[in-house]
């Protein structure tokens, strides 16, 4: 069993969620309780195989897993290093969360929730695990369709627009992703990520122009997938649309964006060339400006659903950064930032489902409750001094790493000014939004919102903080990991197909 | 290199005539316009793989295995996974566009570009724009399962 799961383990959380969402359709929209558990069932599979890929991968070990037997360059191969493995783990860790959040409030977000909630993860897991290309372009395409599908649950006039204005861009960045796929295989003749790292260094100077022009364009997609500044407008309008735990999900999926941005920079255009300094000089004016325009976005948020967008937004910003300043130092401290401020922002999320700032204000005094009130503002105050980067939490820790990492930096004043102006603008804006909602009451508390998952969310935060030395041991070697991209090369071109006995073989099989 | 020529002018039309119906911002107009930048992504995935005239891409017995001999299949391989995903988010694109126009009463994209729902001006805005579409035309609401 255990020796199964090893061999198949980069296919496993693709193939358990696939399966997960037609047997729950299979078992149909009426019974309920069925699909939970058929959800459930999958979601914790999916945690031991991340826990797996994670133990594994922390010993040194990448699993390269090639896709019906073909041979590395032309089939898809799926590759598990420190960094799919880190994010395997924290997607089926917060998916756990979300089915918890939903499980308790009873009905489920909308018809076919379960279903397009596996389909999400399947996406997810898909998008982290592929080390091909054009994959990575069908996993892209999975869950987006999947987030079509959510968001427009429910949807009322607001809710469609924002679904229009979302579906829209994703189009046109899909087809942007397709230009560029198509552009690197026409001049590499290859479309797996570490064959293009090699093939990309050995084109020829009349065709620079293109790979180059194909890099940026990938660099565009990413973007808008992180939501990077010019290309970020559509995501508070998004996640305010969606509906709070779903919302919570899509957190994830601007992490997506950052860590095929951190692929583009490390493996497909690895540092050393022209176009990886290039891409490194954009990136670090944009996102800088990311971080500071979603501050002054936070600021001027007048719901707590944009002002958890715009801190996404930030956090993306932030990530970028410190991918963009490319020292090993600085990627280990986005990595271990990456993993609280996403733990943060489902917190901030779930903890947002219990109040409704639809209706009246509440007279203070005759609210009943104010233990609930005390718990729910307890959870924004740490959502929001992780996501502001305040000690004691982990988002303090990974921010005091990037900028540690970026003191011998040429941009080093642009980069330090940007964080930390952007950190001081978070703090007030999430000071005014907590002062308001929790002294002045200007919300209602939603019956019924259980305090499991964000209390486990808090306590994970909580965790990363006392446990900070053995995650920040697995993001330094996962970022020395990333800069050392001969490691994935070799691993993954030097993966020979399975032989099967030869007796199998007709002779005339093998083409000559 | 004239066909080369040919087929460069008529990807970058088609592209050139997606972003001009994008831009227009109408629910109607934005679906076309998607659906050309499809045709033209399409067209150039399959190009990618060069041009190649009366050559199929399955091997022959005795001829050697190279591209001056056959077409790269990737590319078309590539070109019809990308065409069933572009017809698909087309179909979704749809969907939305049509609860849109149900949703607010007109074609914009953004709600704000014109009169509230429910009101009068709304009504009339919305009768003076398309005689023909009925106004209970709202595609039926997801089932909430019990």
């Amino acid at each position: 069993m255990m020796a199964f799961a090893i061999q198949h383990l980069p296919i496993l959380p693709i193939a358990i969620a696939l399966l997960a969402a037609a047997l729950t359709l299979v078992v149909g929209e009426r019974r309920l309780a069925q699909q939970r558990a058929i959800v459930w069932v999958a979601i914790v599979l999916m945690l031991l195989c991340g826990a797996l890929a994670v133990n594994r991968t922390s010993g040194g070990q990448m699993f390269v897993y090639l896709l019906s037997n073909w041979r590395t360059p032309f089939g898809i191969a799926l590759v598990i290093d420190k960094l799919s493995a880190i994010m395997l783990l924290l997607t089926a860790f917060i998916g756990a969360l979300v089915m918890a959040a939903q499980t308790r409030g009873g009905r489920p977000a909308g018809t076919y929730f379960y279903p397009l909630f596996m389909l999400q993860l399947m996406g997810l897991n898909g998008a982290f695990l592929t080390g091909d290309l054009f994959n990575l372009f069908v996993f892209f395409e999975v869950l987006l369709a999947a987030s079509y599908g959510m968001l427009l649950q429910h949807a009322d006039r607001a809710r469609t627009n924002a679904a229009t204005h979302y579906v829209v861009i994703n189009l046109l960045g899909s087809a942007l992703f397709l230009i560029a796929a198509a552009l690197l295989y026409g001049v590499t003749g290859t479309l797996n990520m570490a064959d293009l790292s090699q093939k990309i260094n050995a084109v020829g100077p009349q065709s620079r122009a293109l790979v180059a022009a194909a890099g940026f364009l990938l660099l565009v997609v990413f973007a808008i997938k992180a939501a990077l500044l010019p290309l970020n407008f559509w995501l508070t309008g998004t996640y305010r649309a969606a509906t709070l735990p779903v919302a919570a999900l899509f957190a994830l999926m601007t992490k997506v964006g950052v860590v095929a941005i951190a692929r583009t920079l490390t493996l497909i255009y690895p540092d050393g060339g022209v176009i990886n300094a290039h891409m490194s000089q954009a990136l670090l004016v944009i996102a800088p400006l990311t971080m500071l325009v979603a501050a002054c976005g936070a600021l001027s948020a007048r719901d707590v659903g944009t002002l958890i967008g715009w801190s996404v937004v930030g956090s993306a910003g932030m990530l970028t950064t410190a991918l963009a300043i490319g020292d090993p130092k600085a990627i280990s401290g986005a990595l271990f930032y990456l993993v609280g401020s996403t733990l943060a922002t489902a917190l901030l999320f779930l903890n947002a489902a219990s109040l409704d700032q639809t209706g009246a204000r509440v007279a203070t005094g005759t609210d009943p409750g104010g233990r609930r009130w005390a718990s729910t503002g307890a959870l924004f105050l740490i959502g929001g001094a992780v996501m502001a980067g305040l000690p004691p939490f982990s988002g303090f820790i990974g921010k005091a790493t990037i900028l540690a990492a970026s003191t011998s930096h040429p941009a080093q004043t642009w980069v330090w000014t940007a964080v930390l102006l952007a950190g001081l603008l978070s703090i007030l804006a999430y000071a005014r939004m907590g002062s308001r909602l929790f002294w002045k009451r200007d919300a209602t508390l939603v019956e019924g919102a259980s305090l499991l998952p964000t209390g486990v969310l808090a306590i994970a935060l909580f965790g990363l903080t006392i446990f900070a030395a053995p995650l920040q041991r697995y993001t330094d070697q996962a970022a020395v990991e990333l800069k050392r991209p001969q490691i994935m090369i070799g691993n993954v071109l030097g993966k020979l197909p399975q032989q099967k006995p030869v007796a199998s073989v007709p002779a005339t099989a093998v083409g000559k | 290199m004239s066909l080369a020529l040919l087929v460069a002018l008529g990807v970058g039309a088609l592209m050139a005539s997606g972003i001009y119906l994008l831009l227009r911002a109408r629910t109607f107009d934005m679906v076309l316009g998607l659906t050309l930048i499809s045709y033209a992504v399409n067209l150039f995935i399959f190009f990618m793989g060069r041009l190649a005239v009366g050559k199929a891409p399955i091997i022959r017995a005795g001829v050697p295995e190279n591209l001056t001999n056959y077409a790269d299949p990737l590319p078309q391989a590539l070109v019809l996974t990308a065409i069933v995903i572009s017809f698909g988010m087309t179909a979704v694109l749809l969907a939305v566009a049509v609860r849109s126009y149900a949703e607010n009463g007109h074609d914009h994209v953004d709600a704000n570009g014109g009169p509230d729902v429910g009101t009068e001006a709304a009504a009339s805005a919305a009768a003076d724009a398309d005689t023909d579409v009925p106004t209970d035309m709202r595609p039926p609401t997801g089932r909430v399962a019990k």
